[in-house]
Parts: structure tokens; sequence; C-alpha cells
């Protein structure tokens, strides 16, 4: 349940700072926040408290799913860590040119697309 | 087997294939990219015939059963779209064989991933997957938006990526909710499970979901991002996310709330119907008073996808509101296409994309293309947009005769500004006689013919449709992808 809770909280702090922040490094923090509360929440849907690595083997295969945590959530945030790590490369790659273009990372001061 | 699923590796293949194998021969790119495109449309076209027979065509990854494999799906309404984005995939990949003269290798790797995402979008049948897809697009479209290198495109490029990346975050945040609550992925497992029990989180992973795909689909008030875009990428590249980009978003929207989240009912019809006038008033309003002529395209695109949002949802009330969203939809794509390549002639002769200073060509194919596309997304008799309007008009009578009212007057609204951009670059300014290619000119010529086609021979399109409006009714496809 508290992990649900820091999830949560990390979610609504990254969305707080994509939304408000004027610096675009921190908008990008912002959207790094709002991702790992994502997976922080994803791991913990699939957490047992005193569960076994989800290996298949000899075991009987029912009382394994009893014990054993959930391996989907943990494949879900490992491609989501992938593309996550993608989408910051690109991001920060953009913030160098818009810096190098606009001599500002204020979100606010960067207009020149209007209408 | 589904055959166009095969069209992803092909894309992928030469996206990876170009940026390596291009170094040497400068023209490798172009022709590398053109022949994955033509291969994912022969592709598509192939699996077609498989459809019709069996309606649902399912492949499940690996052999691994249904609710634990990855299950590819091909129904008649994904299979239509599937021709239609690789038929547009394929016309970008030509018509940039003389547009683009840099940078070609990135450009068309970035392509091909772009194409690849898309088409995965449309096959797949596991909502993660649909958003490692989304991500696929939605990346190689950042970097496609900043293709130029200038101040406009990077700025451009950045927004759009804070809003894309926010929109599918919201995404991934609502398949982990359903996942949560309903314990599976699987399309139709999801849609099983949602139909079987009850859960209190339903309703906000139902919003996260569909918040996430309203901003990749520029559904207003989450449009801000698309004519910026637009306005700073290649003229292909527009007609890509004008035409292809928005197909598939819809699609997916109608996909989840069809067959995975059983949500048909009079309050999402009437919030559907709301979002979609909404987007509909102010995309016209603000093309309206647009002097840069793919701005004026970029919201003239989010106010027909508006009124595919409003037949929609006004398919719960009248037969013809899904009629007339699916047939909008095929127009739609067709329609911008013509208008982003006719209009892209201009932009690339005249090195601007404001109207009044545009230089225009004297070869009347260009200026007739643009002209059929003006009218028909004006819906002009005869024309393709006129056959689905058509089918909105008189789904809004049998709805309430208001909303014909305002898609009427939202319609004169467009021929006012298409016919304001066709005279303003068209018949004002300095005509240039310079040739144009083939390829360009078979596009032109094609797309007019198929925008003609569809509106003199409406049976035609209206049959197309209700084969696609066959799969809304999700029963089947849960029986075949879990049996």
């Amino acid at each position: 349940m508290l992990a649900y809770a820091v999830s949560m909280i990390l979610v609504l702090i990254g969305s707080y700072a994509v939304l408000s922040k004027e610096n675009i490094i921190k908008k990008l923090m912002g959207l790094a926040i709002f991702t790992n509360g994502i997976h922080l929440f994803l791991i913990s849907i699939g957490y047992k408290s005193g569960g076994i690595a989800p290996i298949f083997s000899e075991i009987n295969f029912n009382y394994l799913s009893s014990v054993a945590v959930d391996p989907l959530p943990q494949a879900l945030v490992l491609t989501s860590i992938v593309i996550d790590l993608s989408v910051t490369a690109v991001a920060l790659a953009l913030a160098v040119q818009v810096y190098k273009r606009f001599r500002t990372l204020n979100a606010d001061k960067i207009r020149g697309l209007k209408g | 087997m589904i055959y166009s699923f095969l069209a992803i590796p092909v894309l992928l293949l030469s996206a990876f294939l170009i940026p390596l194998a291009g170094i040497k021969k400068e023209n490798f790119a172009p022709k590398c990219a053109l022949l994955a495109a033509f291969i994912t449309f022969v592709l598509s076209v192939a699996t077609l015939p498989a459809v019709v027979k069996s309606k649902v065509l399912v492949m499940q990854m690996s052999g691994w059963k249904a609710p634990l494999g990855i299950s590819i799906v091909a129904d008649s309404f994904s299979i239509i779209l599937i021709i239609l984005v690789s038929f547009i995939g394929f016309l970008v990949a030509l018509y940039s064989q003389k547009y683009i003269t840099e940078r070609k290798r990135e450009y068309y790797s970035l392509l091909c991933l772009a194409l690849a995402g898309m088409i995965g979008i449309l096959h797949t049948g596991d909502l993660f997957n649909m958003f490692v897809f989304l991500e696929i697009t939605s990346i190689a479209s950042y970097a496609l938006a900043s293709y130029y290198r200038n101040a406009k495109s990077f700025e451009a490029s950045i927004k759009y990526l804070i809003i894309g990346a926010l929109g599918t975050s919201f995404f991934l945040l609502g398949t982990a909710f359903l996942y949560g609550a309903f314990g599976t992925l699987n399309l139709a497992d999801l849609s099983m499970a949602i139909a079987n029990t009850q859960s209190s989180v339903f309703p906000i992973a139902t919003a996260l979901v569909l918040a996430g795909l309203a901003i990749k689909t520029a559904i207003v008030p989450f449009h801000a991002w698309k004519p910026d875009v637009i306005t700073s990428v290649p003229s292909p590249i527009g007609a890509l996310f004008g035409a292809a980009s928005t197909s598939v978003g819809l699609y997916a929207i109608f996909r989840i709330i069809l067959t995975v989240l059983n949500l048909e009912g009079q309050l999402i019809s009437t919030v559907i119907i709301l979002a979609g006038i909404i987007t509909m008033i102010v995309g016209a309003a603000m093309a309206l008073q647009q002097k840069d002529i793919l701005r004026l395209l970029a919201y003239s695109t989010i106010s027909q996808a508006g009124y595919v949002l409003l037949a929609f949802g006004m398919g719960y009330f009248s037969a013809k509101g899904y009629e007339g969203a699916v047939f909008h939809l095929i127009n739609l794509a067709i329609i911008d296409a013509l208008l982003f390549f006719s209009a892209g002639v201009s932009v690339k002769l005249s090195r601007t994309s404001i109207m009044d200073d545009m230089k225009t060509i004297s070869n009347p194919l260009v200026s007739y293309g643009f002209l059929v596309g003006a009218l028909s997304l004006a819906g002009i008799p005869l024309l393709n947009g006129f056959s689905s309007k058509w089918l909105i008009y008189i789904a809004g009578l049998e709805v309430s005769p208001i909303l014909t009212l305002i898609a009427i007057i939202v319609s004169a609204v467009t021929l006012a500004y298409s016919v304001k951009a066709f005279y303003l670059i068209f018949m004002k300014n300095e005509k240039v006689n310079i040739k144009i290619d083939n390829g360009t000119k078979f596009i032109l010529a094609g797309l007019m013919a198929i925008s003609i086609f569809f509106g003199i021979f409406p049976d035609t399109g209206i049959q197309i449709a209700d084969f696609m409006i066959d799969s809304f009714d999700n029963s089947l496809y849960v029986l075949k992808v879990l049996g």
C-alpha cells in the first residue's frame, strides 16, 4: 500500500513539474519522475511479500504461481525503461540544440511559433 | 499467417540498414525506403482476401496461447486502415524522392521507423504492445519534426516531445491501472475481464488511456503541438502526420472504446459528440485566420478529425453514424494527403509557406489537385468529402438536427478557408514554369482519381465502411483471439 502511495506521489510531482516549471530541463526531469512513478507502480502491482523468483522449473506450476512474484510487470518495466531512456536521449539532444539557437531554456521565452 | 504483419520486420530492417549501407551510396536510402514501403503496401493488400473470408485473422507470437503470448490481429476494421496507411506511406516515400535533397539517410530511416510503428499499432492485440509501437512512432516523429535543424523546427520538436511524452506516460499509467485491476493486457481477454468484474479504478484508467491517445491524435484541447510540428516539417512528412497519424490515432481510440472497454453507452457517446464538435469548431475557426498554408492544413486536419469523432459518437444512436465515421476517416486521409502533396510542390518551390509570398507552378495538375482537395474537404458534391459528410448530416438529423446544423456551418467555414487558400496560392501569385517529376504527377493524379471515384460512386465507399463496421461488434474478435 505504501508503494502505491509513493508511486502516485511521484506521478503527481512529475506531472506538476512538467506542467508548471518553465525550464525545459526541469520539465524533462519531471517526465523522468513521472515515468519512474509509473514503473514503481507497475512493480508494486506484481510484488508479493516473501515471494520467490518466477523461474519455471520442475516445481509444480500451481505451487509456483502461488508463491512467485508476477513476472509480467517486471518485463513491462524493463521495456518501458529502455523506451524512457531513448525518449530522454532524444529530448536532451533537442534541448541542447534549442539552447544553441535561443540562448535560453526558458519555455516561456521560446516562442517563435504562434497561432 | 498475417502477411501484412511481415511488413513490420521489413520496415524495421530497412530502418536499420539505411544508415549503415547508405554511407557509400547516396541513392541507396531513398530506393530502399521506397521498396520497403511498396512491399508493405503489397503485403497489406495481399492480406485482404483472407480477412474478407474469415473476418478476424489471429496470429500468436511464438506459439503461446492468447492471454500469455502476444496476439497479432487483423480484422476488417484494421486491415482497411493498414492498406490506407501503407498506401499513404508509399506515396510519402515516392514523393520524398525528389523533395528531400539532404540528410537522406536519417530522413528515410526515421520514415521507415514511423511507418513500422503505425502498422504495428494497427496490428497489435495487446495493450502494452500498443504502447511500445506508439512510442516507436512517437520517437521517430520527434526526430522527424526537427529534420530542418533550424530554430523553428527544434522549438516545435521539443514542444511535441514534452507533450507527446506526457501523453504516452498517461497511456502507460492507464495500462498499469488496467493490469492491476483486471490482471491481463490482451485486448480480447481484457474485454472479457471488464465485462465480468467490477472495479473502482476502471473510470480513471479509461480516462488516462483515452487522454493519452487524444494527445497523440491532437483532439482539442490537446491539439496545440500539431500546427507547430506540421509547419516545421517537410511537406511529405506533413502528409504522413496529417493523414496517417490521425487515422492511426482515431483507430486506437475506436478500438479501445469498442473492443476493449465495452464503453458503448449514452454518456460516453455524448462526451465524444461534444469533443467532436469542439474539435471541429476550434479547428475550423483557427484555420480561418492562418496566413501559413501548412498551419492552415494542420488546423483543417484537426477540424476534420472532429467530424469523425462526432459521427462516431452518433453511431450509438443511429446506424449511419458509424458508417459516416469510418468513411470520413478514409476520405480524410486521402484528401489530406492530396492537399499536402499539392501544396508541398509550391512550398518547396518558393521556400516559404506564407500564402501571400508563395510562388506557384503553372502545371495545372498541381493547382487542380489542390482545388479538388479543397472542395472535397468542404463537402462539395461529386467529391469524396461530400459522400461521407452526407452520411454524417443524415445521422445528425436522426440524432438531433442541431448537430447537422453545426456540421453544415463548419463545412461552410471549411469552404471559406480552403477556397481562400486556393485563391491566394494558385491564382494571385506569380506562376513559374517548372517541370514536376513523374512520381509527383502520378501521386496527384492517383489521389484525385480516388477522390472523384468515391464522390461519383459513394456506394463503393459505403460498402467498404459497412465491411469495416462489421468488426465494431467485439464478440467475434474475442472468440477468435482467445479460441
